[in-house]
């Protein structure tokens, strides 16, 4: 098997063993969607006219709690070591890590995002932009927020750490996602907007994975 | 040219050398600045718009500007470093961070305060202000996480990897005004274009430009003989420099 | 001169408040960051001093039990 397929199995495989790694970031979202129903107030005007931004802001939040663990136990039991000391250690192999990242926590997200937005009563046009964004830019998501959590390794306790490295570049996809939303309820085209954020997510999966290497270099050292 | 650099990867002859340019930078920033505001304050026609508050541009523009040139001088340090394995570059990528943090809140502090005259209001949420905001937290995190590493050297770097992820935000924060329909208004200075001001009110902002230019180099000049006093403290020739001044 | 007196200088057509203001603050947090760049370096040299001193201290002491 090759060892790109192997890091997936792996990480699959740990992800299964310990559950709440995958379910907590999950139970936060819906917790983040639910709180702002009784924040705001339960007039469905509003609700639908904010529900597309708070699910976005949701996925942000939860995406970025469930990364502090992506290099953490690696970290602390030397399997990190090893992987940057194999013969097929390499962009590759820190990619199929944040693949399977994505394929753990953003896909499971993207499930539920439509039943959130139907509970928040989004119009139909707005739902498919919403979907079609998160779609698109999640994997951006978990490349730049790999970048930020290999950079905290090292570090003690990351969390606020984490959030304020990472965040900051997070705003940029939000606010493209947010403005293709926008087009979409006004039944203007969007392409552009999720043309931008297809590029972003392109340029992350490009370029992230050597940052990610270099920023690991650091921790181990 | 690396050859024609690779002297000054030496600590001791980076120190003389960005003492000579410490000197010029500081002064000529200085004085541009001095003469620049007091133009701009004082001998420079009001706005037939905005009357009198526009004068706020002449602090405004130019940090706004040098907080931009700053990251990307910081993100270029960081690059080389990067690439070259240069230690004093990672260093200046931190000698440059709190100084640009300190422009682009000035930049910031002085939009709010011009915009509520101009705008009759303090903060709005446009692309142009909320980028900037976001460019301070980029600054911010770079300082941060430099200072949560308890080894100086790992910090550095890793600090340096930061600001070249962030600099993706620079073209976004320079375009946000093209881009987006904003209240903010368009780019009054261009390099290609001809100004949209009268010469009357340029100079003195193309004055200060450049002296807030010079004096964002002096203070990350001043910083990094800092590091390098510290860093290398027990070295002979620390010594010397020190005898020698005082 | 833009302005015929002193006080319309110091008043900018009434929006004397936020320009002084925002200047009030840019030279304050110029001055600041000046200061704080002088400050460390004071201390920085100082440490670097009492650090040889000590040096010579005991390179000194060490001498003086030899001789004893």
């Amino acid at each position: 098997m090759s060892p790109w397929l192997e890091t997936m199995r792996r990480e699959t495989l740990l992800v299964m063993r310990k559950k709440s790694d995958v379910l907590n970031p999950l139970v936060f979202y819906l917790l983040v969607i639910s709180l702002f129903p009784l924040g705001v107030g339960p007039a469905p005007e509003t609700l639908a006219r904010i529900a597309p931004g708070v699910i976005w802001v949701a996925i942000l939040l939860s995406v970025m709690l469930s990364l502090e663990r992506l290099f953490r136990d690696d970290y602390r039991d030397g399997s990190l070591e090893q992987m940057l000391l194999s013969p097929h250690a390499g962009a590759g192999l820190v990619l199929a890590k944040i693949a399977s990242h994505w394929l753990m926590i953003c896909v499971p997200m993207l499930v539920l995002s439509p039943l959130a937005a139907l509970l928040m009563g989004v119009s139909l046009k707005a739902l498919v932009a919403m979907m079609l964004s998160l779609l698109v830019a999640t994997p951006a998501l978990s490349m730049i927020g790999a970048v930020g959590a290999a950079l905290t390794v090292g570090v003690g306790r990351s969390g606020v750490l984490l959030s304020l490295l990472i965040l900051p570049l997070f705003i940029p996809v939000l606010i493209f996602a947010t403005a293709a939303i926008d087009a979409a309820a006004m039944s203007l085209p969007y392409l552009g907007q999720l043309a931008l954020l297809a590029a972003f997510s392109v340029a992350a999966i490009t370029l992230a994975p050597f940052a990610v290497i270099a920023a690991l270099k650091i921790g181990v050292q | 040219m690396f050859k024609w650099l690779h002297p000054y990867a030496k600590s001791e002859n980076l120190y003389r050398l960005s003492g000579k340019f410490l000197f010029w930078f500081g002064w000529l920033g200085f004085i541009g600045a001095t003469v620049g505001t007091i133009w701009g304050l004082a001998f420079t026609p009001a706005d037939y718009q905005q009357g009198d508050s526009f004068r706020i541009i002449y602090l405004h523009v130019p940090t706004a500007m040098m907080s931009m040139s700053g990251y990307l001088g910081m993100a270029i340090a960081a690059f080389i470093g990067t690439v070259w394995q240069q230690r004093h570059a990672d260093m200046t990528v931190i000698a440059i961070a709190p100084v640009g943090a300190v422009y682009t809140f000035l930049a910031l502090f002085t939009g709010a305060v011009w915009g509520k005259p101009t705008w009759g209001t303090y903060w709005v949420w446009d692309a142009r202000l909320t980028s900037e905001l976001i460019l301070l937290f980029l600054y911010l995190g770079v300082i941060a996480l430099y200072y949560a590493y308890e080894d100086r050297r790992s910090g550095a770097r890793a600090a340096a990897i930061l600001a070249m992820v962030g600099v993706i935000n620079v073209p976004i924060i320079h375009y946000s005004v093209v881009w987006w329909n904003s209240l903010h208004q368009g780019a009054t200075v261009t390099v290609f274009e001809k100004p949209k001001m009268d010469t009357s009110m340029l100079w003195p902002l193309l004055i200060n430009i450049v002296a807030f230019g010079l004096l964002l180099g002096a203070f990350t000049l001043m910083r990094l003989r800092n590091d390098l006093l510290m860093k290398e403290g027990h070295r002979p020739w620390v010594k010397q420099v020190l005898e020698g001044k005082s | 001169m833009a302005f015929d007196s002193f006080a319309a200088f110091l008043q900018m057509g009434k929006h004397g408040f936020y320009v002084w203001l925002s200047y009030g603050v840019g030279l304050g947090s110029l001055i600041l960051l000046w200061w704080h760049c002088c400050y460390s370096r004071r201390k920085i040299v100082a440490g670097i001093k009492e650090f040889e001193a000590r040096r010579q201290r005991r390179k000194t002491s060490k001498t003086t039990e030899r001789v004893l």
